[in-house]
């Protein structure tokens, strides 16, 4: 049986970070990373970038293998973990190979879901979330071909603006509207029309209900007894965990529910990214929150944890950036005034940028900025993970918002330095 | 150790932006700054925002293609080809340290122009200054006295030590006794830790030793005012008598400041310490201080000044002269060094407050060769008193009346050294 000291499950941002970590505390163990994947480590978030040619696909493992390299760790490809037998400190490979390790990590991620979809083939319908996922599409997508998304999250909005500058026509089904749980229905409007200046038809509030191949087309039928044709369909209404069936994990829904060192209820394992579901910076309530950003943090704890350091995970807090044709968004924290204690709210637009901030107590807990470019999207973050008190400046905040925000940002690292 | 863009934290002028457009006006910037003003009239407050360079850079870790990494000599650089403008790294960086590219849908920052900033270059404030690591590291090299400080916050020592060492070279062994600056392991030259009554006696004896066998070492003693002034000053006048070649440095922080603040002889009137306390019948120190440099300046050895942190060049000369004195015969330097927890002092005020002393006359600046005394700072219009008692709240409880009092006995102790000068 093959014996490593570091176990990591899955090849994502999180694993890539926990490996990173490890070796910072560790110079010397084994560290050892195993993908179902028939392909070296890589970030999902950057595959829209491939269909549009912004990034090359050989590029795309440019990152995964520098760090193998320097943290020198190996990786075992097209190899699925079936089973954690984490009495015996070991997990079974789907092949009956056996590894054991002193510390793992599971961060498998999470795959898409695929709602009910009555009639649905499996050719001509694509999800988009491993790299395979993307060869697949990129075949079909060789010559222009008419599109249809189903789903309305970033995913989906990224995918339809790259196939729309590539050329195809798109159409977008949403259940609801657009980016609902991102952006507040202001953005949304302004990003609906930049679709539809882009020829790109969007569908909201409609549930795709059966889909049949006919005559080398896709007919799909929506709720409202709409009608569409089209070449390929591609379904991005979400994802769910790639979790564990071993039932002595504590779980929060799929998720694999982790205290604030990314430890899971059973000795010796930590999860990390997308399958954990890890306290909030707010309330501390334990969810998941698949955005890079916290993958990366999130395994920076579990790794610095892991090889015997001690880090806490300061919790996550959802945030989100895109940029779609011409516009620039971004939104952090609480965006929704409707849920948890009161907020005020400040806001200001011209033409077609604004700002809007949520405070409470007289610090920023959210922020949404469309077309602000000027602004650091960060340094608001900064502001909110800090808990810096606006100072009575919250006019200023309006009026100046770059200033300010990098005023209050600069006061706090001094003070923090000093 | 990475090249670093140093940016004070003073403020900016509010008009200027020299920075600004040199960065517009840099290779391949596109009309495109990576450094911005920050001008906040409102708060007065004025600055710029750029790009950290941070050691683990946040922007870096985020970026999901590794456009962003670190570059050899220090700052994270963007490979333009691998950057796909998904905007990660602007939302994970709290500085403000990356830009969108609007045009292109491409992030960019600061990458110091290769390895050689036009802001600092163009800055004419001092607010920005590139370092680069081989000049640190080459001048941490070169100081004798090692990094990090045993000293309280605010503590006049570092500067001494490093002054004194600096100008000294490594030709040297120290000497030193109990006190706030025990230099055994902090200095990268040999130091013997002797007793306060017989620190210059041990110096003397390795000084012959060194005649002996030929060799130039110069023996330096480093030593406080309680050994000084009270303990050793047997020793230490009978060294000069007989006219030992060293050179002998008193720190003055006017009391027994390691043992827990309690008078020395050179603490001055007026003055609060744990020995003279302030109450419903104590009014601090009664009666003056000794005057230890005027008293080594009778012995009529070859070399005697005073010094202080504010004049450091004037302390170099000194140094330079007490050096050379050495070589011959006797060499004494007073060093007038603040200690902000006796004195009460802010950690701030440390070279502040020196300067006070010296503009008041309470601390003129003199040397004597061979017993010739002359002021190497001449004072033309001396401040009162106050001026160097408002920064120390050991002298808080002084009345106008005290003050009064006080001011007499500096007038008439300069005036004593001043008749003197001007006799010599």
């Amino acid at each position: 049986m093959e014996q490593s000291r570091y176990l990591i499950i899955g090849s994502g941002p999180a694993g890539l970070a926990a490996v990173q970590a490890i070796r910072t505390e560790d110079k010397a163990a084994t560290i050892t990373l195993v993908t179902r994947e028939n392909a070296l480590p890589y970030s999902p978030t950057v595959l829209p970038y491939l269909i549009s040619g912004e990034l090359k696909e050989e590029d795309l493992f440019l990152k995964g293998k520098a760090i193998l390299k320097a943290m020198n760790a190996q990786i075992l490809l097209g190899k699925e973990v079936a089973e954690i037998l984490h009495l015996s400190n070991e997990v079974r490979c789907t092949d009956g190979e056996r590894i054991g390790y002193d510390k793992l990590l599971i961060s498998t991620g999470a795959s898409p879901q695929m709602p009910s979809i009555d009639h649905a083939p499996t050719e001509h319908v694509h999800t988009l979330r491993t790299c395979a996922d993307f060869a697949r599409l990129s075949k079909a997508l060789a010559e222009s071909k008419h599109i249809a998304i189903y789903g309305a999250g970033l995913v989906a909005v990224e995918a339809a603006e790259k196939l729309c500058r590539a050329g195809h026509s798109v159409t977008i089904i949403a259940r609801s509207s657009l980016l609902r749980k991102y952006f507040s229905p202001k953005s949304v409007t302004a990003l609906e029309s930049a679709f539809a200046g882009n020829g790109c038809r969007i569908v909201t509030h409609n549930t795709l209900v059966s889909v049949v191949r006919n005559a080398g087309k896709l007919k799909l039928t929506l709720s409202n007894s709409d009608k569409l044709t089209a070449d390929e369909l591609i379904v991005a209404t979400g994802v769910a965990a790639n979790g564990v069936t071993n039932s002595s994990f504590e779980k929060t829904g799929d998720n694999l529910r982790v205290g604030r060192h990314m430890e899971t209820s059973v000795p010796n394992i930590y999860a990390a990214g997308d399958v954990a579901a890890s306290p909030s910076f707010f309330e501390g309530e334990h969810a998941s929150c698949a955005i890079l950003p916290e993958a990366v943090a999130q395994g920076r704890v579990a790794g610095t944890n892991m090889a015997g350091g001690n880090m806490e995970y300061r919790g996550w807090i959802r945030c989100n950036y895109l940029r779609c044709f011409e516009d620039t968004l971004f939104s952090m924290g609480i965006t929704d005034i409707g849920s948890g204690p009161a907020c005020s709210v400040l806001e200001q637009s011209d033409g077609n940028s604004f700002l809007r901030l949520l405070l409470r107590d007289e610090r920023i807990v959210g922020a949404e900025g469309m077309n602000m470019t000027a602004l650091h999207p960060g340094i608001f973050l900064s502001l909110i993970r800090d808990r810096v008190a606006v100072s009575g400046q919250r006019n200023l905040l309006l009026s100046k918002p770059r200033e300010a925000s990098s005023w209050l940002m600069q006061r706090q690292r001094s003070a923090q330095t000093v | 150790m990475n090249n670093t863009l140093v940016v004070q934290r003073s403020n900016c002028p509010p008009s200027c932006t020299l920075c600004v457009e040199a960065c517009r006006q840099r290779d391949g910037a596109n009309g495109q700054a990576v450094i911005e003003k920050l001008d906040i009239p409102e708060l007065g407050y004025h600055s710029v925002l750029t790009c950290n360079q941070c050691s683990e850079a946040e922007c870096a870790a985020v970026c999901p293609t590794g456009a962003l990494s670190r570059a050899a000599s220090g700052p994270t650089v963007l490979d333009k080809a691998l950057c796909v403008g998904c905007g990660i790294c602007n939302l994970a960086c709290p500085y403000g340290g990356v830009h969108l590219e609007t045009k292109e849908h491409k992030s960019y920052k600061c990458d110091f122009c290769g390895d050689d900033p036009a802001c600092a270059k163009t800055c004419p404030n001092g607010i920005l200054e590139y370092k680069k690591a081989g000049d640190i590291a080459e001048r941490l090299h070169k100081d004798v006295v090692s990094p990090g400080l045993p000293y309280c916050a605010g503590c006049g020592m570092e500067l001494v030590d490093r002054y004194t060492l600096r100008v000294l070279g490594r030709n040297i062994v120290l000497f030193g006794a109990p006190g706030c600056n025990v230099l055994g392991g902090k200095a990268r030259v040999p130091y013997y830790g002797s007793l306060m009554t017989n620190v210059v006696s041990s110096a003397t004896g390795v000084s012959r030793y060194f005649k002996h066998i030929g060799r130039d070492t110069l023996c330096v003693a480093i030593v406080g005012d309680g050994a000084t002034a009270d303990i050793g000053f047997g020793g230490l006048s009978a060294a000069a008598e007989r006219g030992e070649r060293i050179l002998y440095i008193c720190y003055d922080n006017e009391a027994y400041m390691n043992t827990g603040i309690q008078r020395s002889s050179t603490t001055p009137f007026g003055s609060w310490t744990n020995t003279t306390q302030v109450g419903s019948k104590g009014r601090g120190k009664q009666g003056n201080a000794k005057n230890v440099p005027l008293l080594m300046a009778f012995h009529n050895i070859h070399y005697v000044a005073t010094a202080t942190l504010a004049y450091p060049e004037d302390y170099m000369q000194k140094l330079f002269k007490a050096r050379e004195a050495a070589k011959e015969g006797m060499a004494y330097i007073h060093v007038l060094s603040p200690c902000p927890t006796g004195w009460k002092s802010k950690t701030e005020d440390t070279v502040e407050v020196t300067r006070a002393a010296v503009e008041t006359n309470y601390f003129p600046l003199w040397e004597a060769e061979k017993g010739i005394i002359k002021f190497t700072h001449v004072v033309t219009n001396p401040a009162p008193i106050k001026h160097f008692t408002k920064y120390m709240d050991r002298f808080a409880h002084l009345s106008d009346a005290e003050i009064a009092q006080f001011q007499k006995r500096v007038d008439s102790s300069f005036e004593q050294i001043r008749r003197v000068a001007s006799q010599s």
